[in-house]
């Protein structure tokens, strides 16, 4: 996928940030890489691209969040962004009904322009205003699940599950790296389908090793 | 940014550029007594990187943002280069793909709004103005009993001489109305623009401004 350059065992990810304008996702960014990077706070950078760099089960990873313009009026724009993407979060405000409904076309739009290959991460947001509720929990999870979306509940304001929505992105992100690398180590190559023109370098880290041939520096 | 050669000399500038912008969406933002210390993310960054290249009247960015997408190495396409190269392709697409058939369309509560605007001032201001002698010589020169409305709207142009009236005018009216609002007009031929944004009025009056230009603003407000 997109892990390009660094030693043999990094990752490099694209998430693109989607949503309606005011849901929060630049607040929720924020206090992402905020929290991390808690004294040398954003002097240069602004919160339209973040990076941050993790460590998962021994494996470095480098995210780059793209945010993107949420209003109506540059949603044609949505392709220049999250083409090339390893995921996407999806926020909807939950006492945003619309904001809901445009996280589905969305998740219809990526799907049909990137198909499986990018891992879909459906966020309701703003469960602080739980009161004002507009969109149930369950209806959004069982849509998600239906689309092969996982489903998140957090707060930017509180910063409750942010963190855990990000890792687990990453995890799944992994995984998924790690499935293409092995379908092109059997020599398949078929499911890079070109516009991935880069390719992971990277051992297996516990799977058995099935194939490998181009692969391993 | 043209005269550099390298792709990557490109991209420094552009970061540059785009640092400066955020720079001065920050401090407008701290003027207007808004929260200090704002963050931007992409929906504020975007539509004033637009703006900014509107007005700024660049005819080769177009090739240098393709020259930059085509060389510039792959994994610096991932980067901060790559994220702000993509949202001026991006800016510079939405300039390219806009339609005034479509604006006009989403535009019309606004423009519809300044419009009434403008007719409601021009209407008073005739008004008032009616009663200069001035005024009755060229109405009774030009038409001598009921076409005299038209006559007068038309003719104010000339007449006005400050512009404190009408632009006061237009304050008391959009206040009420809401936070941001926008006023186009023509007097003394120029074109003036008023605007409120974020709390704050602001004007310019230009001659050269081009429709398009000006459509966008009133549009970028919405």
């Amino acid at each position: 996928m997109a892990a390009a350059g660094g030693g043999g065992k990094s990752f490099s990810f694209k998430v693109v940030l989607l949503g309606e304008g005011c849901v929060g996702k630049t607040s929720m960014v924020l206090r992402y890489c905020e929290n991390k990077f808690n004294d040398k706070h954003i002097t240069t950078l602004q919160a339209s691209f973040l990076t941050k760099k993790l460590n998962i089960t021994g494996k470095r990873v480098n995210l780059a969040i793209w945010d993107t313009a949420g209003q109506e009026r540059f949603h044609a724009l949505g392709p220049i962004y999250y083409r090339d993407s390893n995921g996407a979060v999806l926020v909807y405000d939950i006492t945003d009904e619309d904001s809901f409904q445009k996280v589905k076309n969305w998740v219809k739009e990526l799907r049909k322009m990137l198909g499986n290959d990018i891992c879909l991460c459906i966020v309701g947001n703003k469960i602080d205003l739980d009161k004002d509720r507009n969109v149930s929990t369950e209806e959004a999870e069982s849509y998600a699940a239906s689309v092969g979306a996982k489903h998140y509940r957090t707060s930017a304001k509180l910063n409750s599950g942010i963190e855990e929505l990000f890792l687990d992105l990453c995890k799944r992100m992994m995984e998924a790296a790690q499935v293409e690398e092995r379908s092109k180590g059997n020599g398949g190559g078929q499911s890079a389908s070109g516009r991935r023109g880069v390719q992971i370098v990277d051992d297996e880290p516990q799977a058995p090793p099935t194939g490998g041939c181009c692969s391993s520096g | 940014m043209h005269e550099a050669y390298s792709p990557n000399k490109k991209v420094h500038i552009l970061l540059k550029i785009c640092k400066s912008i955020y720079h001065s969406m920050s401090a407008s933002a701290s003027s207007g007594k808004t929260i200090p210390n704002v963050v931007f993310g992409a929906d504020d960054f975007l539509p004033c990187l637009t703006w900014v290249l509107l007005r700024s009247e660049l005819v080769n960015l177009q090739i240098d943002t393709d020259y930059m997408m085509e060389l510039l190495d792959p994994t610096q396409l991932q980067g901060e280069g790559g994220y702000y190269l993509t949202t001026l392709y991006a800016a510079l697409y939405y300039i390219s793909s806009f339609q005034p058939r479509l604006a006009a369309r989403q535009l019309s509560v606004e423009a519809q709004h300044s419009l009434s605007q403008w007719h409601r001032r021009r209407t008073l201001h005739s008004n008032q103005s009616r009663h200069s002698t001035h005024r009755r010589t060229i109405r009774r020169q030009m038409c001598p009993e009921e076409s005299v409305q038209a006559s007068v709207t038309e003719s104010s142009d000339v007449e006005e001489s400050g512009e404190d009236e009408p632009q006061r005018e237009t304050e008391s009216d959009a206040e009420t109305e809401g936070e941001r609002q926008a006023a186009v007009w023509i007097m003394d031929g120029l074109m003036h623009f008023t605007y409120k944004y974020a709390g704050q009025w602001g004007k310019f009056a230009n001659s050269e401004v081009c429709m398009k230009e000006v459509a966008f603003f009133i549009y970028q407000l919405k």
